[in-house]
């Protein structure tokens, strides 16, 4: 019998591995909405920077001025090396305190573990702008509460702290950056083989030379690659320098790009230009980061199953390490949103705190604001369109590379990913240069344009990571019992990776409700969401509204949070 | 007609052969196993059957149908078959009852009939009152059943096994062999197992293909695979043989003269034969429970290095010569060691394979 005979059967058909490259069309189609979602944007950044005006402005031309302007002259060079040299100060304090914290919850007799990582993790699920302006109004000199109750209560005159200097800012970007380094280098520390520890004790070496001589050592793969994620994200932070900076105490390239295109005169390619110098930063950053996370994964080791690592006893010092915990929550948490419901639900007007009056006012005023309303109304429809649309462009992405191994999958893998090289301002910029022609332009899908785009990497690495722990065999068990292609990808492979995909949606919902820069970049009258109301507040001088502001945009966090848990739960004890 | 005929079965990744030609055919109602160490190309050969991995040449027919030939293969859905997956692959978002009746629902079967044939499956396996549990909540073991249930509810007509009682502990591991060769009696369906373990092997196969390197290197029952090795390689694998190299003397028929190094002669017959010869290189392939202590044919010297007490026997390593080999001795009576005796070996006993 030949082939012929066979493909005559109805029974026959090519095997899958054989139809490679059926999926071209798949693959160029995806290739081509990547390229117009992720590329064309900081492409036409680029061609921005060197016009002198906007692609719809008839009389600008092509020209340097703005690129050797931000790449040679004094003022942005000495911005530039502030924010590196800034950010690098901020990677290393967050990194510190993420490692310490990370230990001590992996690794000792702490009680009430859970509860206390998802208490240091928690800042991550909040607005980092949010957070900024809490320490505004705690700590702004003279005004700041903490200097008023120093004064009121304990008769100090001055300033106790102010959080509108450099390392005011340093030190809040590094609080909020923490959660970061905490989860990489925990999950490093939790998937270390024990007995390379159980081995140091067993070799005479104590509980710190153990930490010092094996531990970090097997972990600092992570430690750098957590170094340079921090780094790359605060390099392009734009929230806490701009709240914190109003007196321009530490210029910063990102709230530059901001000014650029908010204050006279108005400049949009050289908006463009730092645009392009961010992006650079960011780059090399990345590229460190890659190359650290690659090393890291060579470290992995494999851990022995059943035996849990042996918890180091603390005694003596189990109060001052539950004390650190504590101390940052406080800060991170619980300080700025004491601080925040004070300035919300009082009135100001009193200059000592214990004389302030309580009163839902404010709060309904702000509330009942049109422009409040249309802004929430808004945000929730932002945050709910640019999840659902990434995640689903994640799942066909992942899906069409991992299992149907399309052509060129390598490609599509680099450039779903590329996004995270690129910071929220800076991409922000290239939308607006890409848009700007179109109708979409000052509408809200400009919004869920620019998320879906800088947020894909996050959804896309979250559902290809789950697709790939699915185990194969649990889908060729399907094939075997007779399943097509479809039913065992609907049935098995689409059910198996959905909690990774209800973990993906969330991440990027709190993205996309907390997203001040791109969203800041192409804001309209008719497109504000609660973040840049929230901050024009702020630049009017209303930190009050503000403050309010802030609240109900953490509270939309919380509400979608609690929800995402509720749900998840429901799906795991379904029947089916 | 056999019910799984296999061709010429080739499969290569890149310039990797894993299979290298491989032919043999499974009678209906048969169960054959598939046996060799690891990366000697069994479970390339039992995924290719599936349909899960593609050939590269050859041809594979299950019943009447082809399902693969030159290179193109028939999903593995539309092959009519079943497979028991070494990690057991249960899925974990499905009821026991669910995963059994996956494959009934993917066939549109009405659901009384699926219910009835999935109770019917469960109580094969006896895990009738385990149907509303979830995948996980479910011990090795009786996740092992879940799996064959479902392999079995869907009467396929070939049933693969891909060593699926590897991630079993011991104990369990062998209550398992003697339920699946029950089960797999009873019901009368064609299976091919895949395995590392030979005593596995011997336990549950009417035959077994012994594989190395993506070539096979002998078919047979398993009392010959065990009696008559015909190579080094199979005597080794197959019950560790004591292989000791000789020279043959003289020979006639089937029967030769062999000497060991160290000057010591042997009697012994020769496996196949086409392994006769009268002269050159011989491996003599002695059992270690062959060797009995007390004089008679093929009676030597040996002294005794090792004893280690195994219940009913006693386990030697006895020099003999320039040789050394394992021996079974009885327990009642057992050598100590640095003890000199006298052991024989019955010629018929002694194996002799030239290549």
């Amino acid at each position: 019998m030949t082939v012929a005979d066979i493909t005559a059967r109805p029974l026959a058909k090519p095997a899958r591995a054989n139809g490679r490259g059926r999926y071209t069309a798949l693959s160029v189609g995806l290739g081509l909405l990547l390229g117009v979602l992720v590329v064309v944007p900081v492409v036409l950044m680029f061609l921005g920077a060197v016009r002198t005006g906007t692609f719809v402005d008839p009389r600008a031309e092509f020209s340097l001025r703005s690129m050797l302007a931000v790449y040679t002259t004094l003022p942005y060079l000495r911005t530039l090396a502030i924010t590196v040299g800034a950010s690098l100060l901020v990677s290393a304090i967050a990194c510190a305190t993420g490692i310490a914290l990370a230990w001590l919850i992996a690794r000792t007799d702490l009680p009430r573990k859970g509860w206390m990582e998802n208490s240091v993790i928690a800042p991550l699920y909040l607005s980092p702008f949010v957070g900024a302006l809490a320490w505004l109004i705690l700590g702004s000199p003279n005004a700041g509460l903490v200097n008023v109750l120093a004064r009121d209560v304990f008769g100090m005159s001055g300033s106790v702290i102010n959080v509108m200097t450099p390392v005011g800012i340093i030190l809040i970007m590094a609080l909020y950056n923490v959660p970061y380094a905490y989860m990489t280098v925990s999950s490093a520390l939790k998937g270390m083989d024990p007995s390379m520890e159980e081995a140091s004790y067993l070799n005479g070496a104590g509980v710190f030379s153990t930490a010092l001589r094996i531990t970090f050592p097997v972990v600092r793969p992570a430690i750098i690659s957590a170094f340079f994620f921090v780094f790359v994200l605060t390099a392009g932070t734009f929230s806490i320098p701009a709240a914190l900076g109003g007196t321009q105490s530490m210029p910063f390239l990102a709230v530059d790009i901001y000014r650029s295109t908010a204050t006279y005169p108005v400049d949009y390619s050289r908006a463009a230009a730092i645009g392009t110098l961010l992006f650079w930063i960011s780059l090399i950053g990345v590229a460190f980061y890659r190359f650290a996370s690659r090393v890291a994964s060579r470290f992995v080791t494999v851990t022995a199953r059943g035996y849990r690592t042996r918890f180091i006893k603390l005694r003596g010092w189990k109060a001052p390490s539950i004390g650190i915990i504590a101390l940052y929550v406080l800060l991170a948490i619980v300080l700025p949103y004491i601080a925040l419901l004070y300035v919300s639900f009082t009135s100001f007007t009193s200059s000592s705190i214990s004389a302030a009056r309580w009163t839902l006012d404010n709060f309904q005023a702000v509330i009942s604001s049109v422009s409040v309303r249309k802004s929430l109304f808004n945000t929730i429809l932002v945050s709910v369109l640019a999840p659902t649309l990434a995640v689903m462009l994640a799942i066909v992405l992942a899906y069409s590379i991992r299992r149907l191994k399309v052509l060129g999958g390598a490609t599509l893998d680099y450039v779903a990913m590329f996004p995270i090289a690129v910071p929220g301002i800076v991409f922000g910029t290239g939308v607006f240069w890409t848009y700007l022609m179109t109708p979409v332009y000052g509408s809200i899908w400009i919004l869920v344009l620019a998320f879906v785009a800088t947020y894909i990497p996050f959804a896309y690495r979250m559902v290809d990571t789950s697709l790939i722990q699915i185990d194969k065999s649990l889908e060729e068990a399907s094939a075997i019992c007779g399943a097509s292609h479809w039913r065992t990808a609907s049935q098995i492979t689409f059910k198996l990776i959905r909690p990774g995909v209800l973990s993906a949606w969330i991440l990027v919902f709190i993205f996309s409700v907390r997203e001040v820069s791109a969203a800041i970049m192409l804001a309209s009258p008719t497109n504000t969401v609660l973040a840049v109301m929230s901050w024009d507040y702020l630049e009017f001088g209303n930190v009050q509204n503000a403050a309010i502001v802030g609240l109900l945009q953490t509270a939309l966090l919380i509400a979608g949070i609690l929800a995402g848990r509720f749900v998840f739960r429901v799906q795991l004890s379904q029947p089916t | 007609m056999p019910q799984l005929s296999v061709k010429d079965l080739v499969v290569a990744y890149g310039n990797v052969q894993a299979v290298k030609g491989v032919s043999f055919d499974v009678e209906e109602g048969e169960f054959v196993s598939l046996l060799g160490p690891s990366g000697c190309g069994k479970t390339t050969t039992l995924r290719c059957i599936a349909g899960l991995e593609s050939s590269s040449a050859g041809s594979i027919s299950i019943g009447k149908d082809i399902v693969a030939a030159d290179g193109m293969d028939v999903p593995p859905e539309k092959r009519g078959i079943n497979m028991v997956f070494q990690s057991y692959a249960v899925w974990p978002h499905m009821s026991v009852f669910e995963n059994v009746a996956y494959g009934l629902r993917t066939r549109r079967e009405p659901s009384a009939t699926i219910q009835t044939k999935v109770d019917e499956a469960l109580a094969v396996v006896g895990l009738s009152t385990f149907a509303a549990r979830f995948g996980t909540e479910l011990s090795g073991g009786q996740q092992q059943r879940v799996a064959l249930a479902r392999a079995i509810v869907t009467s396929p007509r070939l049933l693969l096994f891909d060593e699926p009682l590897s991630n079993l502990d011991a104990g369990l591991r062998d209550r398992m062999r003697f339920e699946l060769v029950d089960l797999q009696r009873r019901l009368g369906t064609t299976s091919l197992y895949v395995t590392h373990d030979q005593s596995e092997a011997m336990l549950m196969s009417d035959r077994i293909i012994l594989m190395k390197d993506g070539e096979m290197v002998q078919s047979g029952t398993p009392r010959d695979l065990y009696d008559r090795p015909a190579s080094r390689f199979a005597a080794e694998f197959v019950g560790n043989a004591n292989i000791l190299d000789g020279e043959i003397v003289r020979s006639s028929g089937d029967s030769a003269m062999v000497r060991l190094p160290g000057g010591i002669e042997l009697e012994g017959m020769f496996t196949w034969q086409d392994h006769r010869q009268v002269t050159g290189p011989v491996a003599a392939c002695i059992r270690a429970e062959a060797i009995s202590p007390g004089s008679g044919p093929n009676a030597m010297i040996a002294e005794v290095k090792t004893v280690s007490f195994l219940g009913p026997t006693v386990s030697c390593i006895l020099q003999v010569g320039h040789a050394t080999m394992r021996a079974e001795l009885p327990a009642r009576q057992p050598p100590t060691v640095g003890e000199k005796i006298t052991v024989h070996v019955a010629p018929e006993a002694v194996g002799l394979i030239t290549r």
